[in-house]
């Protein structure tokens, strides 16, 4: 016991006594070297010898925390030690327990923060320090509300916890306990190993009494459970405490730091934090459905419009009847169509209309009699879709009519495969028949198919084909027979091609034997198809070409003109009216007696059909060739 | 209109629709958050 103004180790001046603690009396004292108040402290005998060892002592010396005292040194007179700690000015929490002082939740977090910042900073030392005795009197509250933790003179390293320590009953955690009744019973309490938790669980202790102003040891059975004494503090911070405070250690928090995390997520834990967060997250979920929703739709609408796009010019293509004039113009819509970015995934996915596209233009170089190029594409059109057995008999058609026949009975050979009806069947036969000159089983197979067929366009195609047959054999009169039986068969769709192909024998008759007895038949029965055709909304260059022709044939100039000089005005960029305009002015002159022939109208017909001649490809027109060398004649002979 | 039109462009409405109520839901949970940070603030002094 020191006196008043005593000075120990010529650097402490005793000011006061200012309280007992459980190892002894406690001073209030001056540094005389730092000009500041201390606390001196003696520390319980049985760490006495411990203290002395210089490792430890520096250790304490060495802690630096805001909310932990300055141990400044350790003061051995005679058989005691002593320590020399910061003087805090404050009142310890058991000051204001007593006193029954209700604090506000946001106090008592601040306190619990700043606990676990120290007691964090104790663990994390090495060895760890276990402060082992937290309790309301070992937490002052500064003067700026600050809590600060002291009494270490039982904290030493981890090594303590295998020792029984100093404690408090009342805030000790079960292990510490039983260690204690071992201890006391003489079992094996060194067995019983005390660690951090053991600090969590005393803390958790503190906090409950705090918040209840009830103690733990007032329910010496098992401490009554926070929601149950009705206090006023948020679940979160009972829910922490609770954790705090569990039997099994296991069970606790494993750190401060665990604690520390869990506090300052009590804010996150808040009801109405959570409900707003819900609520947001919920909005968001609501949009971001409906935007992915938005998006499908859009991605989904985007590709269907181009296909819509896509079958509506692939219905414009398909749907389109004549084209007899101009292939070409055809190839082309399929081929700028096929070729077109836009619809590159359209194509891939409606193969059976691109194998549609490749089969009208297949299609047209048939009718072209371009049977390379029809092969060709008849391969591309099957090799997009093979379900049409139509495909292959055309691929078949075209391949004999090019005259690879071995190739076009292979090609029939799997189109029987599919299933190919008998008609078709006979129709490849017949034209394969044809191919090799076997023109008798060509008419017998084709007679076979239009005898079997309901399909119009089937039918039309083997009567025109067969018409052929016979034109090849020289009998225009059989072919004529065949296609006006055929006018009687067919169907209004496939009239058309029936009438043409009727016009087009006759005139080829009439070309070939101009002079033949029946030859004003077939002229009046080729102006009688051609008519037809005109007036049944075939009205096309070539029909109005072929009919002029025709009455020029007949020696009907009147009329030959006047159909010329309506295609005049039709087709008033085509060089080939001019063409025949000229050609006919120079029969009709030729007719005349010479003194009354005036060649100044086929001049000038002849001019315009060389302004608008305009040989393509260096192909040239044998009737424009024709043309030149007769105004040529007419130049040299003086009439012009 | 096809159904390709009706389904792009709903896609498009629903999508910019979703995007308004975002900005709109987005405005107005800020200012609920700063309200009740205040208020959190007061509650656990952090």
């Amino acid at each position: 016991m020191f006196r008043r103004g005593e000075i120990l180790n010529e650097t402490y001046e005793v000011l006061d006594e200012i309280g007992q603690g459980g190892s002894g009396i406690i001073y209030l004292a001056f540094h005389l070297r730092l000009q500041k108040k201390v606390i001196i402290k003696k520390i319980k005998d049985n760490y006495v010898g411990r203290v002395n060892e210089r490792r430890e002592a520096d250790i304490l010396k060495s802690l630096h925390h805001m909310y932990l005292p300055q141990v400044y040194d350790f003061v051995q007179l005679g058989s005691q030690v002593y320590t020399v700690i910061d003087y805090i000015d404050g009142n310890d929490l058991s000051y204001y327990i007593n006193k029954k002082v209700h604090f506000e939740e946001r106090q008592i977090i601040l306190w619990m923060r700043q606990l676990c910042e120290a007691l964090e900073y104790l663990h994390s030392q090495s060895p760890p320090i276990i402060h082992s005795d937290i309790k309301p009197s070992n937490i002052m509250i500064t003067s700026k509300g600050n809590a600060c933790l002291i009494d270490f003179n039982i904290s030493f390293g981890q090594e303590s916890g295998k020792r029984i320590s100093g404690y408090s009953q009342r805030y000790a955690s079960p292990e510490q306990l039983y260690k204690s009744k071992l201890y006391f019973s003489g079992g094996n309490y060194l067995a019983v190993h005390v660690d951090v938790r053991s600090d969590i669980y005393s803390l958790g202790a503190t906090v409950y009494h705090l918040l209840t102003g009830i103690s733990v040891s007032s329910y010496p059975e098992e401490p009554l459970g926070l929601a149950e004494l009705s206090t006023s503090y948020s679940p979160q911070l009972i829910h922490i405490i609770a954790k705090a405070m569990q039997d099994k250690r296991e069970d606790r928090y494993q750190s401060a730091a665990e604690m520390l995390g869990d506090i300052f997520h009590m804010k996150t834990r808040d009801a109405d934090y959570r409900k707003l967060k819900f609520s947001r997250n919920l909005i968001y979920g609501i949009c971001t459905f409906l935007f992915v929703i938005g998006a499908a739709c859009t991605v989904v609408g985007a590709g269907e419009r181009t296909e819509e796009a896509f079958i509506e010019k692939y219905d414009a293509i398909i749907e389109t009847k004549d084209y007899e004039d101009d292939y070409n113009v055809l190839i082309d819509k399929c081929i700028d169509l096929l070729n077109d970015k836009k619809y590159t995934a359209v194509l891939g996915k409606n193969l059976k209309e691109k194998a549609d596209l490749l089969y009208l233009i297949a299609n047209c170089y048939f009718e072209e009699e371009d049977y390379k190029n029809a092969v060709s594409f008849y391969e591309k059109t099957i090799a997009s879709d093979q379900s049409n057995p139509e495909y292959f008999r055309d691929y078949a058609i075209a391949c004999a009519r090019r005259g690879d026949v071995d190739t076009a009975e292979s090609i029939l050979a799997q189109a029987i495969e599919r299933n190919m009806g008998e008609d078709h069947i006979y129709l490849v036969q017949a034209e394969i028949a044809f191919a090799r000159g076997n023109m008798e089983e060509a008419v017998q197979n084709f007679d076979q198919a239009i005898s079997l067929s309901n399909d119009s366009y089937l039918i039309s195609r083997a009567y025109i084909l067969c018409a052929r047959v016979y034109r090849e054999q020289g009998n225009v009169e059989k072919a004529a027979e065949v296609l006006t039986e055929a006018t009687n068969v067919v169907d209004d769709l496939r009239l058309p091609s029936i009438l043409r192909e009727l016009g087009l024998t006759c005139l080829k008759d009439i070309q070939g034997y101009p002079d033949a007895d029946d030859t004003i038949d077939y002229i009046k029965k080729a102006i009688k198809c051609y008519k037809l055709l005109i007036e049944g909304d075939h009205a096309t260059f070539s029909n109005y070409m072929n009919m002029a022709i025709l009455y020029q044939y007949a020696n009907d100039y009147e009329t030959c003109k006047e159909i010329l000089m309506q295609m005049e005005q039709l087709y008033p960029d085509d060089y080939r009216v001019y063409m025949r305009l000229a050609l006919l002015e120079m029969v009709i002159q030729s007719t005349l007696l010479e003194s009354n022939r005036d060649y100044q109208q086929t001049k000038s017909y002849y001019e315009q059909a060389v302004k608008r001649y305009n040989p393509t490809n260096g192909m040239s027109d044998e009737s424009m060739q024709l043309l030149e060398t007769k105004i040529q004649e007419l130049y040299e002979k003086g009439w012009l | 209109m096809t159904f390709g039109d009706i389904l792009f462009f709903s896609g498009i409405i629903l999508m910019v629709l979703s995007m308004v109520i975002v900005l709109v839901s987005m405005g107005i949970y800020n200012h609920r958050k700063k309200v009740l940070k205040q208020k959190l603030y007061e509650k656990y002094g952090f």
